[in-house]
Parts: structure tokens; sequence; C-alpha cells
């Protein structure tokens, strides 16, 4: 089992969704991020005041996977959240040990 | 006590009766039957010793899952331990919750002298079985102490009330209610009786009573649906509850809930002050105490402030004064105080409907009340309950109690578009145009409630609604706008790239390519959010939106104020509709004796009826300092500036500005004129004056913001314009104007606009000079202190 965590831009959050459900994906979890990469954020002007952009906001995304698809959803996520610009975000894979469905006690891949 | 766990063999054991048994019985009655029943068989016959039960039993309506509250009330009975025992056993052994007791009767008053919330559970109490002399002398008793001692425990039972109120929140507006704790909650309606007990206030009359079984059924279909003592309408629980109370859908359930606890919120407000006013009038404590002289702190014209409440002045006759109640609303508002019961009955029964459009002081009054911050909530509240609300906003009845379905929505439809209003009030300097902002908050969702969407749904509803107000085409325009287009900046923020030119044409295209709506919208979007509930509007969601609005604004042409022109200020109002009135208005009143004038080679005044108050004409020759010394004589003479303009033409200034009085009748246009004068040769000491009546001006307690000074180069030709928007107060414009009067800046000409309880000043000053950053930021500051001083 592999967690697939993607860090993306919040306006491409309903295409990501769309495209890790055409991989057959069924849940996923989606937090508010803030953060910056190699941008080390940005300078905005409102209203006449310039001032410096530290931290930039994102979307998280969490998906469970198992082992085979994982390399798939993490393609499907590149795709659905890539402009082109700078800032886009990251995705990466990790290990899972184990899982538990908390409502019916299932372990394993069948918790998925 | 301690108890003794060895059960007396010689005690026969009582049949077992399960909560299951209990749940099960159909109604109130049946269960108290049941229980009464099954408790006197465990008493065992003992003279000097009675089963009294307090709580919900003690009021014959045991919620199915609820607790039992017992007190085993006896005569100092040496053995009392194996008597408790023989009845609290058998109800532990049902697996029953127990709230048990076993006192005297002077234990029990003890107990009720100090704490309050007991002393209000025994007001309950009833006899279930054992001496019933001994119940009677306890009960006497009991009702004798809260009566005695009311003044020391109210306090205390309010602060707890407040205390857990605050914790459960409104009953009538949460999306989960809590029947029982909240405010408006079933609570609320044992302190309304225990009040009348302490002959403090009436009985709860019949609508309380009918709201409080309103909430009772609920509160039983409640405990059998989830099989469990709650007292809170979580969602999983509200469709099995609305079928056992045989209702169309939840939201037919969420409105009988919303509308009981509303009644019942507005009776317990309503008897807390009775309770207050007796205390500090000493009615209700005997007619020996002496009736001090009623104070009456004049609040608005025709509107004071009596024993703590709004009331009307005297030899007010709403019969002849269609405005009143809005102005009496926007009294209470701004001063936090309730309108009394009286008052709100005279108004209903003698109030004139306002004209279809409404006439500008309606629309003026209505927007002053919007803008007075947290205060608006039990103004609307009361308007509801009274029927005005829904006489003045016919529309307001479709969202009125109306659920939300959304987990995110903590309030009904009808609180968050008040909540709304009131985060909007706290918005109000990023915009040019506070009343709009005002009015489209209090109505963005005016579309909820029917199959379409609530957006497009909302725009139609809106027309009708801006066109009753009598906005301006304009101003209509923008309203409907607003609420059409309320979702647009979040929802794009969410799903488009803000840097993309194609997303800033959309969001330039939607709002008109108009800043000043984009400010409108960007403002709106956060009341709305704020408004939903707690983390709607996190830091992370303001930087998303704010980062679309800081691209499409930079993409849009600069924002400029309207310039002045000569002429009526009427004719230069934002609602520009009123022109037509003005006309007629002064046709019908026609004669030149409308007009009070004095005249002399250097100055003239005159003074005219308009629309919503008077208009005062002043023809002067131009001099320094003209404008604040006008703005300060008229604050003098507690004449509020609504609008005005402010022109200098050949050597002349023509100023023109639309004045209300705070109270009564305006003054002379000869006095006025002869202070003017005074002012002008610095005979009159105005700033001082000013000063000190400011003191003794009582405003609106509102939440500050900062006051905002915007400086435009490019807005006319040959002028540098500088924008003020400020909390408006009388002697505003007077404090800035000086400013410029001290730094030697002559100001070319000036528009002065007041929105609810915002002004926005914007100010025309010569090009030539010496006008740079640094002069600038030194007038900045100094208008911010002359502002917010």
């Amino acid at each position: 089992m592999k967690l697939v965590t993607g860090i993306v831009k919040p306006f491409k959050l309903d295409d990501v969704k769309t495209a890790l459900e055409l991989h057959g994906v069924e849940g996923l979890t989606v937090t508010e991020v803030q953060g910056y990469g190699r941008q080390r954020g940005h300078t905005e002007v409102y209203r006449g005041a310039e001032y410096q952009v530290d931290f930039v906001p994102k979307v998280k995304i969490e998906v469970l996977v198992s082992d085979e698809r994982s390399t798939a959803v993490l393609e499907a996520l590149v795709e659905a959240a890539r402009t082109g610009q700078i800032g886009d975000g990251k995705v990466w894979i990790t290990d899972i040990e184990d899982l538990a469905r908390v409502r019916t006690g299932e372990r394993g891949p069948d918790a998925i | 006590m301690v108890s003794d766990p060895v059960r007396r063999d010689s005690m026969p054991l009582p049949m077992p009766l399960r909560p299951t048994q209990v749940a099960a019985a159909s109604g109130r009655l049946e269960r108290t039957t049941l229980l009464d029943t099954w408790l006197a068989s465990l008493l065992p016959a003992r003279p000097g010793v009675a089963l009294v039960a307090v709580g919900g039993l003690g009021r014959r309506e045991p919620a199915p899952y609820g607790d039992l509250d017992l007190i085993l009330v006896h005569d100092e009975l040496p053995d009392v331990a194996s008597v408790a025992q023989a009845v609290w056993y058998p109800i532990w052994d049902a697996g029953m919750s127990l709230d048990h007791a076993v006192r005297t009767v002077a234990q029990s008053v003890q107990v009720a002298e100090v704490d309050a919330v007991a002393a209000l559970g025994l007001l309950d109490l009833r006899r279930v079985a054992g001496d019933e002399e001994l119940a009677q002398r306890l009960r006497q008793a009991v009702a004798a102490t809260w009566r005695a001692r009311s003044r020391t425990l109210l306090p205390l039972l309010r602060a707890e009330r407040n205390r857990r109120g605050q914790l459960a929140g409104d009953t009538a507006y949460l999306v989960e209610p809590d029947l029982k704790e909240g405010r408006g909650g079933l609570r609320d309606v044992l302190i309304l009786r225990a009040l009348a007990d302490a002959q403090l206030s009436d009985q709860p009359g019949h609508a309380v009573e009918a709201a409080y079984n309103t909430l009772l059924d609920v509160r039983d279909a409640l405990h059998r649906c989830s099989q469990r003592r709650t007292d809170v309408l979580v969602r999983q629980e509200q469709i099995p509850v609305m079928l056992a109370l045989r209702l169309e859908s939840e939201d037919d359930l969420l409105r009988e809930v919303s509308g009981a606890a509303r009644t019942i919120a507005f009776a317990t407000a309503a008897g807390w002050r009775r309770v207050d006013s007796g205390r500090t009038t000493g009615r209700g404590r005997g007619w020996w105490s002496g009736r001090r002289q009623p104070v009456r702190t004049p609040l608005l014209e025709g509107v004071v402030a009596h024993e703590g409440e709004v009331a009307l002045a005297r030899g007010i006759d709403p019969g002849e004064d269609p405005v009143l109640p809005l102005r009496v609303a926007a009294a209470a508002a701004e001063s936090g105080l309730a309108i009394s019961p009286a008052t709100m009955l005279v108004l209903v029964d003698r109030h004139q409907p306002l004209s279809d459009p409404w006439p500008a002081a309606a629309r003026s009054w209505f927007v002053r009340l919007l803008a007075a911050g947290r205060g608006i909530v039990d103004v609307f509240e009361a308007f509801d309950q009274s029927g005005l609300l829904c006489e003045y906003l016919p529309e307001w009845a479709r969202i009125r109690g109306l659920p939300q379905r959304h987990p995110v929505h903590l309030y009904t439809v009808d609180r968050h578009l008040v909540e709304t209003a009131v985060i909007a009030g706290e918005l109000t300097r990023r915009v040019r145009r506070p009343d709009l902002l005002l009015i489209a908050a209090l109505v963005h969702d005016i579309g909820k409630g029917s199959e379409r969407d609530h957006c497009l749904e909302g725009v139609e509803i809106v027309a009708a609604m801006t066109g009753r107000m009598g906005l301006g085409a304009s101003e209509a325009a923008t309203v409907t706008l607003m609420v059409g287009q309320h979702l647009l900046l979040p929802h794009t923020a969410m799903r488009r790239d803000p840097s993309d030119p194609a997303t800033i044409g959309l969001i330039a295209d939607r709002i008109e390519g108009r800043l000043d709506q984009l400010h409108l919208l960007h403002a709106l979007a956060e009341a709305d959010a704020r408004a939903t509930g707690p983390g709607v509007w996190s830091p992370w969601r303001a930087h998303v939106i704010g980062d679309l609005v800081s691209h499409v604004a930079a993409a849009l042409a600069p924002d400029v104020p309207p310039s002045p022109s000569l002429g009526s200020a009427a004719g230069h109002r934002p609602d520009g509709a009123d022109e037509g009135n003005t006309a007629t208005y002064l046709s019908s009143q026609g004669s030149p004796e409308s007009f009070r004038q004095i005249e002399d080679n250097t100055l003239r005044v005159q003074m005219r009826p308009d629309v919503d108050g008077f208009e005062v004409a002043v023809d002067a020759v131009d001099q320094a300092g003209l404008l604040s010394q006008v703005a300060g004589v008229l604050a003098l003479h507690q004449l509020e500036i609504r609008h005005a303009t402010v022109s200098s033409i050949g050597g002349r200034a023509q100023d023109v500005f639309a004045v209300r009085p705070l109270f009564g009748r305006p003054p002379d246009a000869s006095l006025i004129a002869a202070d003017l004068r005074s002012s002008l040769t610095g005979t009159l000491p105005l700033g001082e004056r000013l000063a000190a009546r400011e003191r003794a001006y009582l405003r609106a307690s509102r939440p500050a913001q900062p006051t905002e000074v915007i400086w435009y180069d490019d807005a006319a030709a040959e002028a540098t314009v500088v924008e003020v928007r400020a909390g408006d107060r009388a002697g505003l414009l007077y404090w800035l104007a000086s400013v410029f009067d001290e730094a030697g800046i002559d100001v070319i000409s000036a528009r002065v606009e007041t929105f609810g309880s915002d002004a926005i000043d914007v100010f025309y000053l010569p090009m030539e000079g010496a006008l740079t950053e640094e002069v600038r930021r030194g007038l900045s500051e100094r208008l911010q202190v002359a502002a917010d001083q």
C-alpha cells in the first residue's frame, strides 16, 4: 500500500479530483496548507500597497492506493495539476506499513 | 450521606421497571403515571418521609430517556439511610440515571438559599409518594425562600444561564440546535416561570407555553429515535425525528424548532428586562420602596432611552411619521438597548405603512440601522416577532427560520443574513458605497429555499426589493449584481488560475469592469464567509481570494471618486431617484415662504425642506477656512450633514448641504448666518464649543474601523483629490476641513456623503504647490487623527 501526497495550486483541486476519480480513486483527503518552494514566496501589490508574501496557499491531497496503482495515480495527479508556471507543487509516494478501516475493522489492502 | 449497600431483607422487591418500558410509553402523562406508580411502590410506608420528584418528572413531563431527579424528604428520621436505599437501589438496578438527595425541609431550604440552580429545580417539586403534609411544607418553604431570596439568587441564576446559553448557542438559529440549554430552549421557560413565581414578571403567556410544548415534543421524539438521553438535535437524527412527528421535511422540523425557540428567547429577554427595570425603579418590590423620577435620554428624534429600554418620546404619534419605526430600530441598534415591549406594541398598532417606493428618509434610517453593528441582531428579532420585518421586507418570509443543510453553516438563512450585515458593517471602509454593501449583505441569500440556483433566484427577488426601497437605477443594478455574483470570487478563486488573463477577463466582465464593484464583492465575500461559521474565512481562504482580487484590480481602470458639481445637494445624492421626489415635494410646498433667508453683501444663507430633512445653501465671498467654519456652525446647531457639495465660482463659494436636525426643528437660517459671521470674524470659538458638545454626544458603540485616507492623482484635471473614509459623527467635516486650514491648503471643492454610520468625504486640493509625498503623509496622519479623535 502507498500514500500518494500532492501539494498543488488551490484552483487545480477540481481538475485533480476529476482525474483521480477517472483512475478509480474513491476517497481522498484535502487540507488547506501554506508554504513555499524554490520561488520563496513572491511580492504582491494590492490597493497601492506592496507586500511580501512569504507563504503561498496550496492544497495538500492525500490518497491511499494499492502498490500497483500508485505510479498511475501519481502521474494522473501530476498531469492534472500542471499549469507549467512556477509554484505548481510536488507529488510524492510513501510506503504504508498497515491500514485499518475504523468502521469495519478491515485491515491491509481491503481497507483502501 | 454515606449509603449502606446492604438491602434490608424484610423489604419486598418491587417489580423492576426498565428504561425501555418508560421510553415506550406513548405520552408524557403516561410516562409520569408509569414512573409515579413504580416509584411509589419503592417507598416503604412510613410516617415523616416523602418521595418528591423535581425536574421533568416533577413537572409531569419526563423525557423518554431522561434523568430521574428525586429527593427523599424526611422529618429528622433516624433510619432514613435504609429508606433511601430501598428507593435508590431498584432505580440503579433498573439502569436508570438518577439524581438523588436525602434532606429535611430545613436542609432543602438551606440549599435553595445559596444554590440558584437547585432552587430553580425545587420550584417544580411534586410529591410522588409518602407524607403529604411534609411535601406540602417543603413546597411552601421553597416558594417562600425563592421569593425572599430572589434578589441574591437571580444574578447567580442569570450568570449560570448565560454561561450555558453561550456554550449551547441560539436554539432558533443553529442547524443542530440544543433544545434544552440553548438560548430560547426549554430551560429558559423554566426561568420565566421562576421569575413569575418570584413575582417579578407575569406568568409566561400562551404562545410561550405552546412553544415549550413544541420543544418538548421534539425532545421526546429525539430521545426515542436516538434511544438515549440527548438534547441536541443532530443532523443524523433529524429525518427519524421528522418522521416520528409526522412532519413533511427536515426543514419543517427545524422551522418548528426555530419558531418555538424564537418565541421563548424573545419572551425571556423581555422577562429579564422587567426584572432589571424593577430593580432600578423599585417597581415589583412593593409600593413602599418609592418611585424615582424616570430619566429619559434622547437618542434620536422622537426616540428616548428610558429605564434601560428604547421608547418613544412624550407626545410622539407613530401615526404621523411612517419612518418612526425605522428610527426606533436604528436608535435601539446603535445604543444596544432593547425596544420596550410597550413601544413595540404602539408601533405595531399605530404605525403608518411605508409608501412604495420608500421615502428617502426610510432608506437612510434603514441603512443606518444596518450599519449599527451587533445591536441589529436583537432589533431584527424584535421586528420579526412583531411582524413589522415581513411588512417592510415581505420577501423575508421566504427565508425566515430556513435551515441550511451544508455542514459549514452554523445558522438558519435569516440569521445568517443578519450576521452577514453585522460583519459587513466592519468592512465598510473598504468600499465607496457602504450602503450598498450593507443592503446586499442583508439580502444576498434571499433566493435560498427554492429548487433553483439561489443566486439566480435572488436576482429576481432583489429587483423587487430594491424597487420598493427606492434605490436609484444604478444603485439597484449594483445590489442586484452583488446578489447574483456573491459566489463569483470564492468559486473562481478555487477553480481558476488567478494569473490567467482569461480568469481576470471573466471576473472583469462579470463586474462590468468596475473596481468599485470588485471591492464591494470582495467585502461581501468576506462578510458572507465570516458569518457562515467559524473557520470558513481562514487566512488561507482570505489569501486565495485576495490573490484573485489583486490580479483583477491591477487590470482595471482606477476607481476615482465622483466629482462635486454645482447645484442642489439632494440632486447629487447617490440615490438619484429622489430628484423626482424633491421636485414634487417642493412644488407641493411651492411658496416662497418655505425659504427662509438672510442676505447681505458678503454672506447669504438659505434653508428649505428637502425629502429627508433640510437643504442649507451658503453663498459667500470665498475665503480660506470657509468650509470648516460652515461645517462647524451646522454641527453646533445639531444639524447632521448627510450630503454636501462645495464649490467656488468667480470668487464666490457656493456650498450646498443636505442636513437633518438631530432633534426637533432646525434653527432659523438667520441664526446660522449670525454664528457663521461670528466664527469668520473669530469671535465664536467653534473648536472649543464643538469639542464640548461631542463629549456629550451619545453615539453608537460599534467596532472601530481605521479611517482610510486615499490620494488620487489622476481623478481630476487640475486638482489633487483626497478621499477620507471615516466613521460619521457630529462635526466630522469641521475637523477634517480644519486640517487643510491649518496646513494653509485651500480646498477648491468637496463632496461629502454619509451612508449609515460612515462618511465618505472627498476634497479637491490645488495641484500647484508642494503636495509632496511627505506633505501627503503628514496630512493623512492629521486627517486620521481628526477623524478618530
